[in-house]
């Protein structure tokens, strides 16, 4: 079920009204209920990949106790590895399968031997690589003992599964989620209210803005030998504005979902394109997937080769920096590899994974230069030249990003940088294009107006009159009503991941 | 939580009076009418503008015109199914003009409307049906041609108060300049894509199988076009008629029969009331000559 469907428009009151007027005495219920409205959510899409995610959450629970109740610490390791084995087995076998496979034949191909193609193409089940993190995350932390498992089934079923962000996350820790599914929980009108402004604000960003830009980028990226340069650029620009109202969009009303149920989820975004430097950019980029790959794998990774290395400097490298080169390669390599099998998100994840080891080598000479010349760091012309390098590294790798491959991705590079790079963009619907870019820009005035919030509208009670405020949502809701493309359903971006 | 009921009642209440608003507007000029169909005919006429513009001319002769502006093939297709559900159909007259297949054509159609023709089995699922049948039709903020209507009323108004009104002379009254003008945007817009909609083909496969299997005689046609359009579309069609023709049906193109002729034309591509009277003629005398 997509959230900007009207199935969801008819789903989400309904379980609504059942959780706080049917059930909303016994939490036990209550938890029962979202988690069959969670089951019926995804089982919306597919009824046999509901079996899956059953299974898998059913196994992770299992695990999770089997993990907890073992002392023997052999006993602990091999439920543990059994666990992570099977989650990261079942996402390989959907989600890499093709991927490997196909490589193998090309790899087996270059030294002469040529083996039929493979026939077999599995489907992805949605949302498998976020809730397979979850699960990770629940075997990991209660293996390291930073969680208990929890013997309910029902609340450890749903904290695998909640709907809200079974599709395409946040993801979240399930320490958090566990403790809110298993508190009582009370109406909140505030909190209520921001869910309901939230989701508004999500839909807009999906449907009136990532939406009108998906049929421009849809067709520059593909036939970008009949587009000229600036053309291309524009499209490389649009991309990056879809993917993060898309997305971003999506963990809105993902958040907001949540709040109307009583809970607060880990935020996704926090103004992501407004970041001075590349590693800023992705402390406000899809946070969720970023600190679980911090937590549960480069910080592992790098404790573990600095235990290896006793030396101060390996290859004429501090140990330090050498060890966070190595985490970071392996981490944004895999970071790319989630995103899906494709050598494009690969080598997306290593430019900003080189970027990262670039910035924290110069961040220190950088420093002295900026004193030496007495420029301090928050100039407006430094944040300004900041932002663009940061926004330029990160367009670029969005080009791979879209790509259908690697060459698609150069080919398209090399046209942006043509002489036609100059040239006026030309290009069908271009007055529709105009004025969706004036509503982006809009957009981020507001999105800058709000930036220190959680979302770019939160606390809008405490600055407008209700009259005013409500005023404002109806201006949203005819913006989506008349900007809206509603011509074809757009899927939403990272539902392919 | 009382609070919030009563909020959002209060709130909902306000968009139910906007959504009755804007019904006053799209529901007459939008849905009225489409549904008219005889249903004491054997052959049915389906097409979009260009067909309507033979109005009722060819129904004297047993063609019930079916055809109604901007229908694509996918309403094409839930008219024919309505049509053999509810009628014997021998013979449909299919539109197979260059543009039929284009992605303009696949976004510009009548979905919303021709869902009157449509019943639960034609939908995978029975929400869909209920969605676009119910829902869609009725709560406008759902329905995205309602939002085309009322931008185009809004603009139509601020032309009306601005002075700035668009032709409205008779084509065969415009200049050389305007009739390139007009045929330019004309063209522009059918054939603004490079590639065709693959759905749409899907659509008119259907059709065709639709008729193969009902043992229904279709008979593909090429509306009349002035020789401004036809000069500037030449060479580029989206070849419904190929998909027709090589499925063993028989194609007419009128495409050029009344190129020296810009009376018969209302603009670049439809014809007028005069020009569809003469057609209508033409077109009938055309099927029946072959058949014989």
């Amino acid at each position: 079920m997509l959230f900007n469907s009207l199935e969801f428009g008819t789903f989400l009151p309904l379980v609504f009204l059942l959780y706080w007027f049917v059930v909303n005495k016994n939490l036990k219920a209550q938890n029962v209920l979202l988690l069959l409205a969670s089951y019926f959510f995804y089982g919306w899409w597919d009824w046999r990949f509901l079996l899956l995610l059953i299974l898998i959450s059913i196994l992770n629970y299992f695990w999770g106790i089997m993990i907890d109740k073992n002392e023997i610490i052999r006993k602990r390791k091999i439920w543990f590895i059994t666990g992570v084995i099977i989650n990261i087995g079942i996402l390989g076998v959907f989600k890499y399968y093709n991927f490997f496979i196909d490589s193998f034949i090309d790899l087996v191909s270059l030294i002469g031997y040529n083996l039929p193609k493979s026939t077999l193409k599995i489907i992805l089940p949605l949302g498998i690589s976020f809730y397979t993190f979850l699960s990770l995350s629940y075997i990991i932390d209660i293996y390291r003992k930073s969680l208990s498992a929890n013997r309910n089934i029902i609340e450890v079923l749903l904290t695998l599964s909640f709907f809200p962000i079974i599709l395409a996350g946040p993801i979240q820790r399930p320490s958090s989620l566990l403790t809110q599914i298993g508190e009582k929980r009370i109406f909140n009108y505030d909190q209520s209210v921001d869910g309901l402004r939230q989701i508004l604000w999500g839909l807009f960003m999906k449907i009136a803005l990532a939406d009108n830009l998906a049929p421009y980028t849809d067709e520059f990226f593909p036939h970008f030998s009949d587009y000229s340069g600036s053309t291309l650029l524009l499209g490389a620009i649009f991309y990056a504005v879809q993917i993060y109202t898309d997305f971003s969009g999506y963990s809105n009303i993902a958040i907001g979902t949540a709040k109307l149920f009583g809970f607060k989820l880990m935020h996704n975004f926090n103004y992501p394109y407004f970041s001075k430097n590349i590693a800023e950019f992705w402390k406000k980029w899809h946070i969720s997937l970023t600190t679980w790959f911090r937590d549960y794998l480069f910080l592992p990774i790098s404790f573990a080769i600095s235990w290896k290395i006793k030396k101060e400097r390996v290859i004429f490298i501090k140990t330090d920096f050498f060890i966070y080169i190595m985490a970071s390669i392996l981490t944004w390599s895999l970071i790319g590899l989630w995103h899906g099998a494709n050598y494009t998100f690969i080598i997306w994840g290593m430019i900003h994974g080189l970027f990262l080891i670039i910035y924290q080598w110069q961040s220190k000479p950088r420093k002295r230069l900026l004193k030496n010349l007495g420029i301090k760091n928050t100039h407006s012309l430094v944040v300004i030249i900041d932002t663009i390098v940061t926004l330029t590294i990160v367009l670029t790798a969005w080009i791979f990003f879209k790509a259908d491959n690697v060459s698609h991705a150069l080919n398209y590079l090399s046209a942006i940088f043509s002489r036609s790079i100059f040239a006026i963009p030309v290009f069908s619907r271009r007055s529709h294009a105009m004025l969706i870019l004036f509503f982006v820009i809009l957009f981020f005035i507001i999105e800058w107006t709000g930036r220190e919030k959680e979302y770019a509208l939160t606390d809008l009670e405490l600055k407008w009159s209700k009259p005013l405020r409500w005023m404002f949502y109806f201006v949203i809701i005819l913006g989506i009503y008349f900007l809206g493309n509603f011509n074809e359903t757009i899927e939403f971006i990272y539902f392919q991941f | 939580m009382k609070k919030f009921i009563f909020n959002i009642l209060f709130f909902l209440f306000l968009l139910v009076f906007i959504n009755a608003l804007i019904s006053l507007i799209v529901g007459k000029a939008y849905f009225k009418d489409y549904s008219e169909v005889s249903l004491n005919y054997n052959s049915y006429l389906l097409a979009d503008s260009h067909g309507k513009a033979l109005k009722d001319f060819i129904n004297e002769n047993g063609v019930f015109n079916f055809s109604c502006e901007s229908d694509s093939y996918f309403d094409m297709l839930r008219k024919l199914r309505f049509l053999i559900r509810n009628t014997k159909v021998n013979r449909v007259i299919l539109t197979v003009d260059d543009y039929t297949l284009s992605r303009y054509r696949e976004i510009a159609n009548n979905l919303d409307r021709s869902v009157v023709y449509t019943s639960p089995e034609d939908f995978d699922h029975k929400f869909d049906f209920i969605k676009d049948r119910y829902l869609k039709r009725y709560i406008f903020f759902f329905n995205p041609k309602s939002r085309d209507i009322m931008k185009a009323k809004i603009t139509e108004k601020y032309k009306q108060k601005t002075g700035k009104k668009d032709y409205n002379k008779p084509w065969n009254e415009l200049n050389e300049q305007e009739k390139l003008n007009l045929a330019n945007f004309r063209a522009g817009s059918l054939f603004q894509d490079k590639y065709r909609s693959e759905d749409l083909v899907s659509a008119l496969e259907k059709i065709i199988s639709l008729c193969r299997s009902n043992k229904i005689e279709l008979i593909g046609i090429k509306f009349p076009s002035s020789h401004y359009y036809y000069s500037l579309i030449r060479g580029k069609s989206f070849n419904a008629d190929s998909l027709v023709k090589n499925k063993g049906f028989r194609v007419f193109d009128f495409t050029t029969i009344y190129r020296n002729n810009d009376d018969y034309f209302h603009d670049p591509d439809h014809l007028n009331e005069h020009g569809g009277k003469i057609f209508a003629d033409t077109l009938l005398k055309s099927i029946q000559k072959q058949s014989w």
